[in-house]
């Protein structure tokens, strides 16, 4: 049951269609796991909090940098040179007592992937490499875990949700060329924070029983252009199978 | 010959000036040619292999649908249509 306080506090999420007292209740019941605590991180950490997600896993190893403030908006200046894992967990906390921010000042790896991601019930890919972005699609896939992902590149980002047996993100990117795109290329604050907030958008969506649509979305936030791309399971895929119906769709 | 919308993102977009233009061809595979040859060879070396074939790692969607690589070039084309080329991005 909600409290008073509750009902106030979260009064406009409520009344959201398909949302409502229950759908809060169940918000306070699921625990999300953001793996990367930065531009992406820092708004969806910030939405999810703000909505009363029962418990954020905030992962992340690194400390903040001065160049990291144009875009990972829940840090201070002061919070220059402290873990950033510790400083997101406390604005969480700040923001929203009714949040547990449990904090881990690690990368995710091989080692301990498994153990973090089995305790949570959807998963946010807010990383900014490959290889970690790997490691969580391996390991949502053996878990069964909904993985919402998101990636960003100047102007432009990608955002998706991986639903267990539907298909996951190496289907979608059988072969990435590590290099071709530097992090140090640039990333547009608002764009970062744009999918950032939209995957808080659907891990909430997750949590009230929302369908997620099935497509990848493209967006170009320097022409303001939007597109989706249908999902497909790709068959034989090495890291979920493909499945039965892992048809590449369009051909 | 049909006209379809070719939208690029990320390395092609920045190399090629531009994010979408309208070209002209009766497949994918002669929207290909017809965007590698806005500037050769670069275009050319960052999509294809060397057997002519898209890179692994630029998805081509046709009016949403993802299409797979190794069969795209054949694929037809309608006035209209809207391709997009990405490869995955890394950021956040």
């Amino acid at each position: 049951m909600l409290t008073e306080r509750e009902f106030l506090r979260y009064a406009r999420q409520i009344v959201l269609p398909g949302a409502g007292a229950e759908g809060q209740e169940k918000l306070k019941r699921t625990s999300v796991c953001v793996v990367g605590a930065g531009g992406l991180g820092a708004p969806c950490i910030a939405y999810l909090a703000g909505a009363g997600v029962g418990r954020l896993v905030i992962i992340e190893p690194g400390r903040l940098e001065p160049g990291n403030l144009h875009r990972q908006i829940i840090y201070r200046n002061e919070d220059s040179g402290f873990s950033k894992a510790r400083s997101a967990a406390a604005f969480a906390a700040r923001l929203n007592p009714e949040v547990k921010a449990d904090m881990r000042i690690e990368p995710l790896e091989e080692g301990n992937a498994e153990h973090i991601v089995s305790d949570c019930d959807i998963v946010a890919d807010c990383t900014d490499n490959f290889a970690a972005r790997a490691l969580i699609n391996r390991t949502c896939v053996r878990l069964r875990k909904p993985l919402v992902y998101a990636a960003i590149y100047r102007f432009e980002a990608q955002l998706a949700v991986f639903m267990p047996g539907r298909g996951c993100l190496a289907c979608q990117f059988p072969s990435v060329e590590e290099g071709t795109i530097r992090p140090d290329e640039g990333v547009a604050g608002p764009a970062a924070g744009a999918a950032g907030a939209m995957q808080a958008m659907e891990a909430l969506k997750l949590a009230w029983g929302m369908e997620p649509d099935g497509h990848m979305l493209l967006m170009d936030l320097r022409n303001n252009e939007f597109a989706k791309a249908r999902l497909r399971r790709l068959p034989g895929c090495p890291v979920c199978g493909g499945g039965a119906n892992g048809k590449i769709s369009g051909t | 010959m049909p006209k379809a919308a070719v939208s690029v993102y990320t390395t092609l977009r920045a190399r090629l000036g531009f994010a979408r233009r309208e070209l002209e061809g009766s497949t994918v595979g002669d929207l290909i040619e017809a965007l590698c040859a806005v500037k050769e060879p670069e275009i050319r070396k960052i999509l294809l292999d060397d057997g002519g074939r898209v890179r692994g790692h630029f998805v081509l969607t046709l009016n949403s649908e993802m299409l797979d690589n190794a069969a795209a070039r054949g694929v037809g084309i309608k006035d209209g249509d809207i391709l997009h080329i990405f490869p995955p991005v890394s950021g956040g």
